[in-house]
């Protein structure tokens, strides 16, 4: 049974008269990474930093686990882990040090065992006893992970995780958090890069101008009656478009050619065209199934907000 | 709050630039023997109230050449006193010892002890936001007063401990270089000229000390809220040497208008250094004793602070 981890409601930071972030909810249940999308200076990083307790609220309420930034800080930190930004330590000690620093400061006894098991999950066992100033950003990020997770928090944040890492580290990170994820750990991640994103998350928010335009349980829901771009690689494509033109009057035929015919159907209805086309003597030699990326939709979206706007 | 400060502790030391303070201290201490004892001359083997004697009678000599003003008679005249009340009293005025070292020139070493204190307390808050860190570490389970404190214990024990390492280092250097002496020998203070003032070498020392320890604890404290508030080492190590070494230039300003002004008293300046306090010799202005003195370092200390802990606590981290 999935809890939630993080409960954000109302959160609003003014300066001035500038609303920086207005009125920002969403909720994030255990077993979920969550990502914040948006372009640069939509607010992301404010209400990162407001969730962390880095910087104060106008108004609004966060929730961690259960217990209220203001009612119970030193509650909710705990059950907090996170980078913020650049994963930033002390580079004039060793890594080991550095872990030494964060599990000193955790509320409940972080146990030898436990730094150990946390150095060897992250692959630094190697490098762990040099100074951080020898690590590059993909070791200094499995650090900064490693320090997210000691104290076994409920909820992690990361804030522009794979800024400046290279392909193999974004790989790595995003593993990292399949696994931690399937660990029952609720994960909050942001970021303006759309296609890792997408790999990364199971569901979304999109910020533009301080405000959450929209929010999404699932990219990518197999059983809802999401409307894809379906290609048939047919022997006739003159007949097919026959039998489409005669059989379905409300499916929109996008183009086709001699060989090929491309609609826009749901799931259901695809299926449905394979059996005619096939009771009517005609070969399919292939179905494709072109998704939206989140990319499309990220647009689409904020496309529409800003003709709504305008 | 206990393994807070061993944080900051293992930060301190992790740096190379602490160790270099501690060996520079060592060096200090053994640099100014060297030049103590160049200084001084040989007295080994000569038997110092003889040379007094002797010197009396020189001075006695001198009083009866015949061209010879009133005013040179009358120094004459002081120094013969002065000698003879010595010869009295058993003090040796050419005496070198390990304590009359530490009473000469470990008191003036405790400038570097401010300076590095200064430096370190400083970079442990600075240092925090200009490397990044002040993210990773505030959104641990403890309130941020609870960390600020810590960094300031953590200074508090530096300061404690270099300035051990710098009694420890002048007290052994001092047997080596001028033997074992004791801490109830007598000395004419040397805040007092030509007057005869003795004092217990030891006393004197320690009083030099824990005089000197409450403008120290304000500088030091100006330090940690200039960094906490500009976020920025350079400015704030800047501004507290600045004040440790202008003060007494600004304080010879003060006490020319404090006649005219009353409210100067309550400046900061006159009060950093408490030392002048210790032979009574020296009157800072009208009135000015070492409780009131006390209170307005104490007065100051507590505004520094409060404003540290509150710009602090309500602070935005943006960078």
């Amino acid at each position: 049974m999935s809890e939630t981890v993080l409960k954000v409601q109302s959160l609003t930071k003014k300066i001035g008269k500038a609303t920086i972030v207005d009125n920002v909810s969403f909720e994030i249940k255990s077993n979920e990474i969550f990502g914040l999308l948006g372009p640069n200076g939509a607010g992301k990083t404010t209400i990162i930093r407001m969730i962390t307790g880095l910087i104060n609220r106008t108004g609004g309420s966060v929730m961690i686990n259960g217990s209220d930034l203001d009612k119970d800080f030193e509650g909710a930190m705990n059950q907090l882990g996170a980078i913020v930004e650049n994963p930033e330590f002390y580079k004039y000690m060793t890594g080991r040090k550095n872990i030494l620093h964060y599990a000193r400061m955790s509320s409940n006894e972080i146990t030898n065992e436990r730094i150990e098991e946390v150095i060897k999950l992250v692959k630094l066992d190697h490098a762990i006893d040099k100074k951080v100033r020898t690590y590059s950003l993909g070791m200094r990020q499995r650090l900064g992970v490693a320090q997210a997770i000691l104290h076994k928090p409920s909820l992690l944040i990361f804030d522009e995780p794979t800024n400046g890492l290279d392909p193999q580290g974004i790989r790595e990170f995003r593993d990292y958090l399949k696994v931690l994820a399937s660990e029952g750990v609720g994960i909050l991640i942001s970021s303006h890069l759309l296609s890792e994103m997408q790999l990364m998350c199971d569901s979304f928010a999109v910020i533009e101008k301080g405000k959450l335009i929209h929010t999404k349980e699932h990219i990518v829901d197999e059983k809802t009656e999401t409307i894809n771009e379906v290609s048939f690689t047919v022997s006739d494509g003159e007949l097919a478009k026959k039998i489409l033109q005669e059989q379905f009057k409300d499916i929109s035929i996008l183009k086709f050619d001699s060989k090929t015919i491309s609609v826009s159907a749901t799931r259901e209805q695809t299926a449905h065209i394979n059996r005619i086309f096939n009771g009517n003597q005609l070969d399919v030699y292939e179905i494709g199934i072109t998704r939206k990326s989140l990319e499309d939709k990220f647009f689409e979206i904020t496309e529409q907000e800003m003709r709504e706007s305008v | 709050m206990m393994s807070l400060v061993k944080n900051e502790w293992m930060k301190i030391f992790s740096k190379v630039s602490t160790y270099i303070f501690i060996a520079f201290l060592l060096l200090a201490a053994l640099g100014t023997a060297v030049i103590d004892l160049k200084l001084s001359p040989d007295e080994s083997g000569k038997d110092w109230k003889q040379e007094l004697k002797a010197d009396i009678q020189e001075q006695k000599k001198a009083l009866e050449a015949k061209d010879i003003s009133d005013e040179e008679k009358a120094m004459i005249m002081e120094e013969i006193d002065l000698n003879k009340q010595l010869l009295a009293d058993d003090i040796n005025p050419d005496l070198n010892t390990n304590w009359t070292y530490m009473a000469e020139w470990t008191t003036s070493l405790t400038s570097f002890v401010t300076l590095f204190v200064v430096i370190v307390c400083s970079s442990l808050v600075s240092s925090e936001f200009s490397d990044g860190t002040i993210k990773q570490l505030l959104i641990r389970p403890y309130k941020r007063w609870k960390i600020l404190l810590s960094k300031y214990i953590t200074s508090l024990l530096f300061a404690a401990l270099l300035l051990a390492s710098l009694f420890i280092f002048s007290y052994l250097i001092g047997i080596i270089f001028f033997g074992n002496g004791s801490y109830s020998d007598k000395i004419m203070d040397p805040a007092s000229f030509g007057e005869f003032s003795p004092v217990v070498v030891g006393e004197y020392f320690v009083d030099m000390i824990v005089y000197w320890i409450p403008g120290f604890l304000v500088i030091t404290t100006i330090a940690f809220m200039l960094s906490t508030l500009f976020k920025n080492q350079a400015l704030a190590v800047g501004i507290s040497i600045f004040i440790l070494f202008a003060s007494s230039t600004l304080n010879m300003v003060i006490q020319s208008f404090i006649g005219k002004y009353e409210w100067l008293k309550f400046v900061l300046f006159p009060h950093l250094d408490l030392r002048g306090y210790i032979s009574g010799t020296i009157e800072m202005f009208d009135g000015a004793t070492l409780g009131f003195s006390m209170g307005v370092l104490g007065i100051y200390y507590l505004i520094f602070l409060a404003l540290t802990f509150f710009f602090f606590q309500k602070k935005d981290i943006t960078n």
